[in-house]
């Protein structure tokens, strides 16, 4: 193998400008992994809508040009970032962020994945959400949705913190396990 | 297809370490650890992901269920599917906030910022991001810029790449060399020109004719004062700093206990974050020619991971078994280069005509065997940024020559790079250095790809000896050999796949002892 090869990705690499329909279209395509990567850093479900709706914005009034999905769902990652960062200075949140290359690195094997294979993945935790007892429905609910910290649902259940840090421990588990299932059975269909 | 490792390998504490992570609960005893976890155990890194998509999809399962509420209530007959409906709601305010800001930026242009005694950028090569004095992004990957660009009071220079050089020029004329993954800003300080290295080197080169106007760098641990027409460089790294005067001199201040010192051309100072040490200037040592790391002694692994912590002892006397000797040839340009080798029947007539020009690489294996309990580092995923918007993993390891000893290494005709290595998967490996003329800037990196096919066996401990002449430089400005460098690091990697490269030894070879045989 040459090692001036461009690096092995599913995406395609056409040697063109992709235009606003192609940009939307692959960062809708790609939206679920975009949101996971913003949450990853805000850990607030509606500031990383916000954060994604921002990129695509820029995404299509950036003057440089995209020649290739791949180059945009790179910048786009590395722009959710960004926006992660700037969205917790504005809100003064001190969280602990994760340092640079590390970012770079959980962006660079989420993007190992197809976004064909996102679309499945997400249909597939759609179907496992809705599986679940209407308790840990309720805990993730409060967890993610209502951005309760592990405290105060620990406090809402009375019970302990490492008790609330092991039921969400299990439930995405119990949601990984049920991903994968469900996608081995698509792909046997 | 679930292309994610196995997680069930997280042990309980790791996960409840994720956990608090998530809920922003790490201490600050924590935080060095988790993030070394998270670096050394791609499972963790799964698991996170996997956690942050779970919990956007419960939002958005939410989110969608109190749309349709709404709009069931109001129109019984729409059924559309939550996420199709998302979508449309999202490609419906993202279209109106770019309506908006349409609008928005056609009402007029941003004013310039004012500037108070610029820097001119002047050449930069890699991936570089300038950050405005509020953090955000003024400009990314200033070699794509044609318009000069300056470089502010309260703005950072950032570079994301190992093979990343800038240049800067102060209108007094003296230049700055940053190169490699640096972090320099400009703070406001009267008239003079006052910077903060974070980390990275930057070496300095005065104008002809440059004033003797006042200067000062920050590090973590140093306040150096000097002026425009002092040369020098300056590195900063994990609490250690290192001044080498060459021209003019400079004022050194530890930070920690305020003492103070003067370094004069030719002398040196280091600081280090142990208290210990009293601190005083010293001579520039002169070259030596050849260097070795066995890892155990090893002060500044750069990149990699110990594979064994528990190592025993030193490597025992070793040789090299030769097992092939073939040519490296490489093309003039960085993007071509690849290493061949000849065949059998081609190596003879190749070698009677390019003996003299290039020296054989060797490659070899170690005789005796080491046991497993051997000092070893492994390579770690480093992302690597070759423009904008291209990134590819490498898997590197990197050792520091400069900080391994008080010596500048120095490459001569007839130097040669030893590395003892092994790997799991058979696929090509880069070797390289960085180097600096001596007393001079940043000169550049200087590489030599290998193909699988080059290196033997997979599993086995294999030797390589790389003459000097068989690297080239990446830079395309730097035509000439690397003669007479000072070895800043030498490193060793796959790109985009882990093919589970361990290095075990790293030599530097002078022209005596590389000409004196293959046994150590």
């Amino acid at each position: 193998m040459d090692f001036q090869s461009k690096p092995e990705t599913s995406l395609d690499d056409k040697d063109h400008r992709l235009d606003e329909y192609q940009i939307m279209k692959c960062l809708m395509d790609w939206r679920p992994r975009l949101l996971a990567a913003a949450w990853s850093v805000t850990r607030d479900g509606f500031a990383a809508e916000d954060i994604f709706q921002n990129v695509a914005l820029k995404s299509i009034t950036r003057r440089v040009v995209f020649r290739a999905e791949a180059a945009l769902v790179s910048w786009a990652y590395v722009a959710t970032r960004r926006e992660g960062i700037d969205w917790l200075r504005r809100n003064r949140r001190t969280m602990n962020v994760m340092e640079d290359q590390l970012m770079d690195i959980m962006e660079m094997e989420w993007m190992q994945t197809q976004a064909t294979s996102v679309d499945h993945r997400l249909d597939a935790l759609s179907h496992c959400l809705g599986k679940l007892p209407e308790k840990s429905r309720q805990l993730l609910k409060w967890r993610y949705h209502d951005g309760l910290s592990c405290q105060e649902v620990a406090d809402r259940l009375k019970l302990e913190l490492n008790a609330i840090y092991k039921r969400l421990s299990r439930l995405h588990h119990a949601l990984r396990d049920c991903v994968s299932r469900r996608l081995q059975l698509n792909s046997a269909d | 297809m679930n292309t994610f490792p196995n997680e069930e390998n997280l042990t309980p504490s790791q996960e409840e370490m994720l956990m608090k992570y998530l809920d922003g609960r790490l201490g600050n005893d924590e935080t060095a650890s988790f993030h070394q976890m998270m670096m050394d155990c791609p499972e963790a890194r799964a698991w996170l992901r996997e956690a942050a998509e779970h919990a956007v999809a419960v939002v958005d399962a939410h989110r969608c269920a109190a749309v349709e509420q709404v709009d069931f209530s109001n129109q019984e007959s729409t059924v559309v599917r939550p996420n199709s409906r998302f979508y449309l709601a999202a490609i419906a305010s993202a279209a109106a906030i770019w309506m908006a800001t349409l609008i928005f930026t056609s009402m007029g242009k941003r004013e310039a910022p004012v500037r108070l005694s610029p820097a001119r950028i002047t050449s930069a090569e890699g991936a570089f991001s300038l950050l405005g004095d509020d953090g955000s992004i003024r400009l990314e990957v200033l070699h794509e810029d044609a318009e000069p660009t300056f470089f502010e009071v309260g703005e950072t220079l950032s570079s994301q790449g190992g093979d990343s050089i800038l240049q800067f020029e102060l209108p007094s004329g003296v230049q700055f060399t940053m190169a490699g993954y640096a972090e320099l800003r400009r703070l406001p300080s009267g008239s003079a020109n006052c910077f903060y290295l974070l980390t990275g080197s930057v070496w300095s080169e005065p104008a002809d004719k440059t004033k003797a106007r006042p200067l000062i760098f920050k590090t973590p641990t140093a306040h150096v004062d000097l002026s425009e027409d002092c040369q020098f460089d300056l590195h900063a790294k994990n609490g250690f700093t290192r001044l080498r005067v060459n021209q003019g001199e400079a004022r050194v201040r530890r930070t920690m206990d305020g003492m103070d010192v003067l370094v004069k051309a030719g002398h040196m100072i280091q600081i280090t974050p142990e208290l210990d040490r009293s601190l005083q200037s010293q001579p520039q040592p002169k070259p030596v020619h050849s260097w070795s790391c066995d890892q155990l002694e090893a002060p500044d692994i750069l990149l990699g991971h110990w594979s064994n912590q528990w190592p025993a002892s030193t490597l025992p006397p070793y040789s090299l078994e030769v097992n092939e000797t073939f040519m490296v040839f490489g093309s003039s340009t960085p993007k071509g280069r690849t290493a061949r080798r000849k065949t059998q029947a081609q190596w003879g007539t190749w070698m009677t005509a390019l003996k003299q020009v290039l020296p054989p690489v060797v490659l070899g294996v170690m005789k005796p065997e080491p046991s497993n309990h051997m000092p070893s580092v492994r390579a770690q995923a480093l992302p690597w940024r070759i423009s904008d918007d291209r990134r590819v993993l490498l898997y590197a390891t990197a050792f520091s020559v400069s900080r391994s000893g008080p010596n500048p290494v120095v490459l001569l005709p007839g130097s040669r790079l030893r590395f003892l290595f092994s790997f799991q998967r058979a696929y090509p490996i880069r070797f390289g250095f960085a180097g600096q003329q001596l007393h001079k800037p940043f000169e550049g990196k200087y590489e030599l790809d290998v193909l699988e096919q080059e290196l033997g066996e997979p599993g086995r401990l294999h030797m390589m000896d790389i003459p000097v002449d068989a690297f080239q430089s990446k830079r395309l400005s730097v035509l000439g050999d690397a003669h007479g460098l000072e070895v800043d690091h030498v490193y060793a990697l796959n790109l985009f796949k882990d093919a589970g490269l361990v290095l075990h030894k790293v030599e530097i070879l002078g022209p005596e002892k590389a000409q004196g045989g293959l046994t150590d």
